[in-house]
This record gives structure tokens, sequence and C-alpha cells, in this order.
């Protein structure tokens, strides 16, 4: 983990009418960080995440990622990270180095580099055998592992993931949260929402968001002692007892 | 370009993958086509049949007398012109009206030239070429029998060669294939373009791959036009499959030039695939997509003049037709098709479709962008 900025947000803010989805949000990444994003539902987690990832305009606020502003350099912030969605997102027709071309071809990769790094990561994962099986008879497990590969395939500096884990038993979340670390050890920066209170543990900083604001910030130790809690879940509950937002 | 290119070949892969997406893009438009006429082809009996006879002796009247004696043929009687022929043809009176040459039987037994001409109603081609083989099954019978009287008589070893000639009368009145193929076209395009476009983008975003794809670099017109396109194909290829199968196999004509029916096509393509963009962005499920898609096909059959004439509708439901695309289609088909106009006299049906389009695609676009946002 370097000083470098990765991320950098100020005051940033999602207004959709009346409703302030994300309220003057301010907090920055560092190079190679995994970062937390933590919040009950509808606290304004995946909005923020999508404005960071070019998929929405911000109300008020600036942010910059990888360098380039969200709200005018989308085009080149895109080209920068690599984003899961909470949604399973392969396509389940296709088999798996299908998927690896297609995403390839979309991040414009070159056609030799492609099937080298598509050797490479299927021998990582073990997944040889099924190069051309279909995704769709992948065990649930196996397949996100693969999403996850696959959002770092075109080696962005950032990875965003919305809540990658979910549905999974904690064993298949263990392996899945191995292949975080060998990322960020590779110099690539994670940004991971969760509703897992294990998995804030894993992370080097967490922030906590409560009615679109950030309340904490800090590393895992550091909110246990600012919060007096024994585990991250005391220091949640603590925080998310205070919302006024429902669902 | 390397990005759209294997954006496009993904879409492909997943239409090959489904059969039943298949099905429906490559099988089921020709069967739409076929079995229309196929049911009909199978009804063909009571042929209702007139005689022009010109000769008026013993051999044209045994010939006529055979004809109503058969099964498959009920007399109506005699005319005189071939106009009256035509008239009847058009009120619908008869299927089929024999021609009997000038001296028939005079030419039957010495010059061997004897003609007879089979007149038909082409508005129903196919049964009309099912009317005249069952008519030259009765003339080749009678040859037959003819021949063997005359070696009874001692006069064997003469060969009777009557020539038989048929010619379709087309009759604007009635259905039929060459106005059903225009009508079948236009529909297949929408299904195709409305509904199996609309359906594959929404898939995209119920599945959670279209979050994938725009936070990828791939501009999203990309990720629109690269989803249009292999249906686009598709629709071309239908047309193509239609319109042989419709020219080759039932005999619908095609007066007018193909070029013009084809950028016709194009643009009304282009119309169908921008309404199938439009659906995709105001629905959130595949399964509305298709029910919005299947509620567009209704006012289609009836309105578009595919199965009901437009000219015979109330003032307010041919108001209302001209805002359905298949109507301009099928309108410019027709002429082009059966009529042989050339591209000035479809001009308002094309300019009515380019307008549709850029109108959806304007508001496929607003919508789209509102959604981002």
């Amino acid at each position: 983990m370097t000083d470098e900025i990765v991320i950098k947000a100020e005051g940033l803010t999602k207004k959709f009418g009346n409703f302030t989805a994300t309220d003057h949000v301010t907090f920055e990444v560092r190079k190679g960080e995994i970062f937390g994003f933590l919040g009950a539902n509808g606290a304004g987690k995946t909005t923020a995440m999508r404005m960071l990832c070019g998929l929405s305009q911000p109300s008020d606020g600036t942010a910059t990622v990888a360098g380039y502003d969200v709200a005018t350099e989308y085009e080149q912030v895109k080209r920068h990270i690599g984003y899961m969605s909470q949604k399973f997102s392969l396509y389940d027709d296709l088999t798996v180095e299908e998927n690896l071309v297609l995403f390839g071809g979309i991040y414009s990769m070159p056609r030799k580099k492609v099937r080298d790094k598509i050797t490479e990561l299927l021998q990582e994962l073990g997944f040889e055998a099924e190069r051309k099986t279909m995704v769709k008879s992948l065990p649930l497990g196996w397949k996100q592992k693969l999403a996850f590969s696959l959002a770092i395939f075109h080696e962005p500096s950032i990875v965003f993931l919305d809540e990658p884990t979910g549905g999974v038993d904690p064993v298949t979340r263990r392996q899945f949260w191995e292949l975080i670390y060998r990322a960020a050890d590779n110099g690539i920066t994670v940004f991971v929402t969760t509703h897992y209170m294990d998995e804030a543990e894993y992370c080097d900083r967490v922030s906590i968001m409560v009615d679109g604001r950030i309340d904490a910030l800090g590393s895992p130790a550091q909110l246990k002692r600012q919060f007096h809690g024994n585990s991250m879940y005391d220091v949640f509950y603590a925080l998310a007892r205070t919302a006024k937002r429902g669902d | 370009m390397k990005q759209f290119l294997s954006f496009v070949r993904k879409e492909f892969i997943h239409i090959l993958r489904d059969p039943r997406s298949l099905l429906i893009l490559l099988v089921m438009p020709q069967i739409m086509v076929m079995l229309p006429s196929y049911v009909i082809k199978n009804e063909v009996k009571d042929i209702r049949v007139a005689v022009l006879d010109q000769s008026r002796d013993m051999y044209t009247e045994q010939l006529t007398q055979r004809l109503y004696a058969n099964d498959y043929f009920i007399g109506k009687g005699e005319v005189k012109t071939e106009e009256e022929a035509a008239e009847l043809f058009k009120k619908g009176e008869i299927d089929l009206v024999v021609v009997f040459g000038p001296e028939f039987a005079n030419r039957i037994m010495h010059s061997q030239d004897a003609s007879i001409q089979l007149l038909s109603d082409g508005s129903e081609p196919n049964q009309a070429s099912v009317r005249v083989a069952y008519a030259q099954q009765v003339v080749a019978g009678f040859q037959k029998e003819l021949a063997q009287q005359m070696t009874q008589a001692g006069k064997g070893g003469q060969q009777f060669n009557i020539r038989v000639n048929s010619r379709m009368l087309y009759n604007p009145q009635q259905r039929s294939e060459v106005n059903f193929v225009p009508g079948v076209v236009g529909m297949v395009i929408l299904l195709i373009c409305c509904m199996m476009t609309s359906i594959a983008i929404v898939r995209e975003r119920e599945m959670g791959t279209m979050e994938i794809l725009l936070a990828s670099p791939l501009p999203s017109i990309d990720i629109v036009l690269a989803k249009l396109v292999p249906y686009m194909i598709i629709s071309l290829i239908d047309m193509a499959t239609i319109l042989c199968l419709s020219y080759f196999v039932m005999h619908v004509p095609m007066t007018g030039s193909l070029l013009v029916y084809v950028i016709t096509a194009v643009i009304y393509i282009f119309t169908s695939l921008m309404l199938g963009l439009l659906i995709s962005t105001v629905v959130n499920t595949q399964l509305a997509a298709m029910l919005i898609s299947l509620l567009l096909i209704v006012p289609t059959i009836y309105l578009s003049g595919m199965v009901f004439a437009i000219e015979s509708m109330p003032v307010a439901a041919q108001v209302v037709s001209n805002i359905v695309p298949a109507k301009w289609f099928i309108s410019a088909s027709r002429k082009i098709m059966v009529e042989g106009v050339g591209i000035e006299y479809v001009a308002t049906e094309i300019r009515a479709l380019a307008i549709e389009g850029l109108v959806f695609m304007l508001l496929a676009w607003r919508f789209f962008k509102t959604r981002l946002a």
C-alpha cells in the first residue's frame, strides 16, 4: 500500500427529486487498499458506488477515480476500473472461455494477451477443465470467483465490488476473499460493499453509511475502539440504530 | 470496431444456442407464410367450371359432359366471351373456364392441333394450379378413351394430341397469397425486430449484465447497436426466404423492382427495431417486453390491412391505422409486388415509416438517458 490516492470524493451527493440518496460524502482511498463500504439497505451505498463508476452523474460535489473526474471524464474512469454487480453477472449461455474472450474484446485487449491470460487465470483458479463449460452449469461459488476474475481481467487499477458474496457459504466466501487479497497484493485497489460483518473485518479500512452520510470511517480496530465494541457487528449495530430511513 | 464485433458475435451465440429463439426467428416465419396456402390447397374440390365453346361439335359436347360428371367439378354453364368469364371471376362465381378453340372436332381428327385453354382465378395461384391439373386429367382421360374407341372401330394407331394451355386471370377482389405474403412479411419483421429485440435488451438488464456493460468503456450507443445488428440480419434472411418461397413455390409475382422492395423493407426494419428499442427502455422484465409486443400485434393484424381492407373501415379506425407501421409497409409492398409501381408511388409510405422510426428512436434515446442519470 502506498500513499497515492486513487479515489477521492468530496461532498459527493445524489438527489432523486426530494430524496437525497447520497448526502455530501467525503473520503479518500489509497492505492492497493481494501476499502469496505458498509451500510444498511437503502443507506446509499450502491448510489455512491454507481457515481464512482461513472454510471450515474453526481447532483453535487466531485469525485475523482484513478485521477479522472467521474462527472466529466467518465469514459476514462470506465477504462481504468473493473466492476462486479450484486446480481451475478456473467453470460449463462456462454462458456467460461467465451465470457473471458468477450470481455477481453470489450476492453480492447490484444488477442494474444487474452489467450495467455485465460490460460494463466484458469490455472490459478483450478478451472482448466471448465474452459469449455457453459457458465450456467457451474456452482454459484465458482461463478462468483469467475465474475471477480472477469472484473479484474483487463488489469484495472481499481475494482468495485457491489455485495459480491451474496448467497454463498462461509467457506466459499473465505476463498473469494483470498482472491481479493491476491488482487490487492498485485496493486489493485478494492472497493467493496458488503452486508457481512466478518467481511468488514477483512478490510484495511471501513466506512459506514447511515441515511446517505458516512458516519464512521477508519480501520476495523479504530472503529471498534471508537464505538466501544468487540466486533464490527457491534459497531455497525450502534450506528445503524440511529438510522431514520427504512428499507 | 473490434469491441463492437466481439459484442455482435456474442449476441449471435445467444441466439444460436437457444432453440426456442431459433425456432421463432428462422422457422416460424416460413411456416407462417406456407401454412395458409397449404391449408387452402387441401380444400380444392367443387371446382366451379364454365365452358366457352367456339366450335360446338360432338367432341366438345362430350368433353363438357365428362367434366360436369366428374366429382371434382360443378358445371356452371356456358359463357359467350372471355369478358363475360372475367366478369364471373370478379364476382367470385366461377373458378375455372374451359375454352375450346374453333373447329375442335375437325382438328382433333385431322390436323392433331386441337387446343384447349384453361382460364383460372389467379388470385389464388395455388388452388388455381391444382384446378388446372384436375381439368388436364379429365382431358387426358378423354383422349385415351377416344383412342380406344378408334381402335375398336378398326381405325387403330391414331394418336390424339390436344394441346392444353392455361392462363391465370388476376382477381383483385379476393383474399389470396398475393395479398397475404406482404402481410406475413410485415408481421414477421415486427415480431422479430420488436419482440425479440426488446426481450434481448431487457434480458441484459434482468440478468444484471447490463450494469457490467455500462461500467465498461463500451459506449452505450455501441451496446444498443450491437444488440440490434443480429436481429436486423435475421429479419433480412427471413424476408429473403419468404420472398423466395412465395415466388418459386406459391407463384406470387414480383411485378415491381426488387430493389425498391428491399429499400422499403429495410426502412420498415429500422422502424420496427426502434419500436423494440423503445419498448425495452420502458419495461424492466422480459415478460413485460413480450406482453407489450404482443399487444402491438393485435392492432397490426386488424388495422394494417393485412386481413381487413382499410378502405372499408370506419373513419376512426382508418385514422388510427396510420400510426400502425405495418400498414405502410404492407401497402407499399402490395403496390410494388402486385401493381409493379416505381419508388415515386410509394414515397408516402416510405416517408411515414421513416418519420415513425425517427420518432421512436428519439423517444428511446430520451428514456435511455433518463434511466442512466
